[in-house]
């Protein structure tokens, strides 16, 4: 059975966080992208495979072709790192059925309409909603850049980002 | 020794450079590690050699410090520069210093964060100056206000604690029972190892471990120089890599074969000077003004503004470009140069007309590219490139030798910029292609694995000299007194110990368990240990 070592959401995707951390953390060299945009950009899916560590195996896939994935049982895999652009990947996976307990936040980039959460972290209202979502349904939502510090559950970041966000938002959108 | 208030001003100062990254481009790379800065404050208060030796011991513990995307594990400005001048001012040997270090490292990286949070409010002026089109707001933004922050956070406390804080530490020192300086002493003489445990654990992978033993041995039994043991490294490096049979000529020519004939059109509006003038830009600027925010994107933009300038002249377009690259961004700032690169040229193909060159393309292919780059570019530079040219250094500085902080310098800098400005150009000759010529010659998988042998090599070597521990148990047989240390260990193997407990701290990494729990274990074990006399030297 594939195992499911972290489901971490990060706007960046495969980057330094990742490989210098967070590989050699969960000792894992399988990285699964489900986002269905990518599936169709031949070019950046060549970047991401060849980004990657020696020996660390990279694919992107749908969120249907990962769920199936994740669901099905595969003798010959060992953990893999699932790594979505964003939350609203994670409530699908979890429509489709696919296990896991907790869900990493790592990074989301301050765009138009974005609300700060806590350092790098920032998130459009349908963002929020989701991670609330998530949490709703009984999984484990937490901010974590790097192994190394501390968690932070998400539910300390919720309720006060919603009302009054502090500095950093680059247009209020109060909706 | 007395400090004069125009040394604490000039160690401020010091610290304030080393902090900003901007110091001639690769701030980041020399200025900032503690070998650099203990020598520096070593100048400033008269005694090179010793400031030089204590930064060098200071650095060893910060051998595997790699900081990613904003997240910073210790502060190499506390630790380095007022952790080497209080240590010469109080007059500490080294391995006593280390036990101070590390709590004003911990200190330090709370600075960090408030930089980033207050950082964040800078990109909001910029914002403004970008809507007016106004390029020379936005580098003024980038550039002055994160350099008031500086001082602000880095060299006034640096000043505050230098000045007046050793007469605080001394008497406090002063009160401690003479047996727990002893086991502090010993605490700083185990602290290395969990820097070169935490190394290990970035590029130890077992099947190449011999070679960290290779560099261990050589250091210990052969006493060779530690140039001498990276001219070994070397020899190995180049022999696993051959013979591994990592290196397969004919794929690297039929990929170069399949990537070439893509040129982008030839229609050039940017300037040879207006290339150089970005570029170093961001070579300086890149981190100037880093925040939670947005990350590097005011440098970004900064660093476009003379692309920016050279295409766009009305207002509109200019505010346009320059609110275009405000956005969030961050990849690892030299190999990710490629990125800035592609950027350039799309920029003034798009400029030129060219209708599939929107808004969205350019933003995509940055978003997209940045991540992966960041991934392989900490792996080379902060990973790799970074440490091995810092064990050499330690090393040479730790035999009392300049060329150590010198060569340093010199062959980080060249690096660092060589990379840098390569990958730029690349960038922009090829467009975005670039990204594939750089990553798939099949030459950086075997240089990166050569430069994990060598490393491992070197860092083995600096295992030997750095990590100290020792036991002064006796055993009675008979009539006889039997010492654990010098007639039963050393005669297994010289520098058991030392190896044992950087294999532990290896081990504890992998099992999950935080550096900063590690060090706390070895506090307590180096204290305890001393203060029962298990440890000590015999």
């Amino acid at each position: 059975m594939t195992q499911i070592a972290l489901v971490r959401v990060d706007d960046r995707l495969i980057h330094g966080q990742v490989v210098v951390k967070w590989l050699r953390h969960l000792n894992c060299s399988d990285i699964l992208i489900v986002d269905d945009a990518l599936v169709r950009d031949e070019f950046m899916q060549s970047v991401l495979h060849m980004a990657a560590p020696p020996g660390v195996r990279v694919r992107v896939m749908t969120v249907e072709d990962a769920a199936r994935e994740l669901r099905l049982s595969h003798g010959d895999h060992g953990r893999v790192l699932v790594l979505l652009r964003t939350p609203e990947r994670a409530l699908e996976l979890l429509d489709h059925g696919v296990p896991f307990l907790s869900l990493n936040v790592g990074g989301m980039a301050a765009a138009l309409g974005t609300t700060r959460l806590f350092r790098s972290v920032s998130a459009t209202p349908e963002q929020v909603a989701a991670l609330a979502a998530i949490q709703r349904r009984g999984l484990k939502v937490y901010l974590q850049m790097v192994p190394e510090e501390r968690p932070i559950d998400i539910s300390e970041l919720l309720p006060a980002a919603e009302p009054a966000p502090r500095e950093g938002v680059c247009q209020p959108s109060k909706s | 020794m007395q400090i004069s208030i125009g040394q604490a001003l000039l160690i401020a100062l010091a610290a304030y450079l080393g902090s900003s990254t901007w110091f001639l481009g690769v701030g980041y790379f020399t200025v900032y590690r503690p070998l650099i800065g203990g020598t520096i404050v070593g100048l400033i208060l008269g005694d090179p050699a010793t400031g030089m030796k204590l930064g060098a011991a200071i650095n060893a513990i910060y051998l595997g410090f790699i900081s990613t995307g904003g997240s910073l594990p210790s502060d190499l400005i506390f630790a380095g520069y007022i952790g080497t001048a209080l240590g010469m001012i109080l007059g500490l040997d080294a391995p006593t210093a280390l036990s101070l270090v590390v709590p004003l490292g911990l200190l330090g990286s709370a600075i960090w964060f408030s930089r980033l949070t207050l950082g964040s409010l800078v990109v909001h002026w910029a914002d403004a100056f970008a809507r007016r089109g106004s390029t020379r707001g936005v580098a003024a933004m980038n550039v002055w206000p994160g350099q008031a922050l500086l001082l602000l956070l880095y060299a006034l406390p640096t000043f505050v604690i230098v000045y007046f804080g050793s007469g605080a530490v001394q008497s406090v020192m002063a009160l401690v029972p003479p047996k727990v300086v002893e086991g502090l002493a010993m605490v700083g003489g185990m602290l290395p190892a969990v820097g070169i445990g935490m190394l290990l654990n970035y590029l130890g992978r077992r099947r190449l471990m011999p070679f960290f033993l290779l560099g261990f041995l050589m250091a210990i039994y052969l006493g060779l120089p530690v140039l001498v043991i990276a001219l070994f490294g070397l020899i190995a490096a180049s022999l696993h890599v051959q013979y591994a049979g990592l290196t397969s000529p004919v794929a690297l020519k039929s990929e170069a074969g399949a990537l070439s004939g893509q040129m982008p059109s030839d229609r050039r509006a940017v300037t040879r000077g207006d290339m150089l003038g970005s570029w170093w830009r961001w070579l300086v600027f890149s981190h100037s003004c880093y925040n939670y925010e947005r990350l590097q994107g005011l440098g970004f933009a900064h660093s476009m503004t003379p692309i920016i300038s050279r295409l766009y002249k009305t207002k509109q377009d200019t505010a346009a470009a320059l609110q275009r690259h405000l956005v969030f961004f961050n990849t690892e700032p030299n190999v990710g140069a490629v990125v800035h690169g592609v950027t350039v040229a799309m920029e003034e193909q798009r400029a030129c007309g060219e209708a599939q060159i929107t808004d969205e393309a350019i933003n995509s292919v940055k978003t997209g590219l940045m991540g992966p780059l960041a991934g392989i570019g900490d792996s080379i530079t902060q990973g790799l490139i970074t440490p091995i040219l810092l064990a050499l250094g330690i090393s040479l500085a730790q035999e009392g030798n300049f060329a150590g902080p010198i060569l340093y310098v010199l062959m980080e800098s060249a690096a660092i910029i060589g990379i840098s400005y390569f990958t730029w150009m690349q960038g922009y000759r090829w467009g975005k292609t670039a990204v594939e010529r750089l990553l798939k010659a099949d030459l950086l998988k075997p240089l990166m694995e050569g430069a994990t042998v060598l490393g491992l090599t070197v860092v083995g070597a600096l295992a030997a000299t750095q990590v100290s521990l020792s036991t002064k148990l006796t055993l009675t047989v008979g009539p006889q007194i039997v010492r654990l240390q010098t007639d039963v260990l050393d005669k297994v193997l010289k520098g058991l110990l030392p190896f044992s407990l950087t294999m532990l701290v290896w081990w504890l990494l992998g099992k999950k368990r935080s550096p900063v729990s590690i060090i706390v274990v070895i506090f307590g074990l180096g204290l305890a240990g001393t203060w029962i006399g298990w440890l000590g030297w015999g």
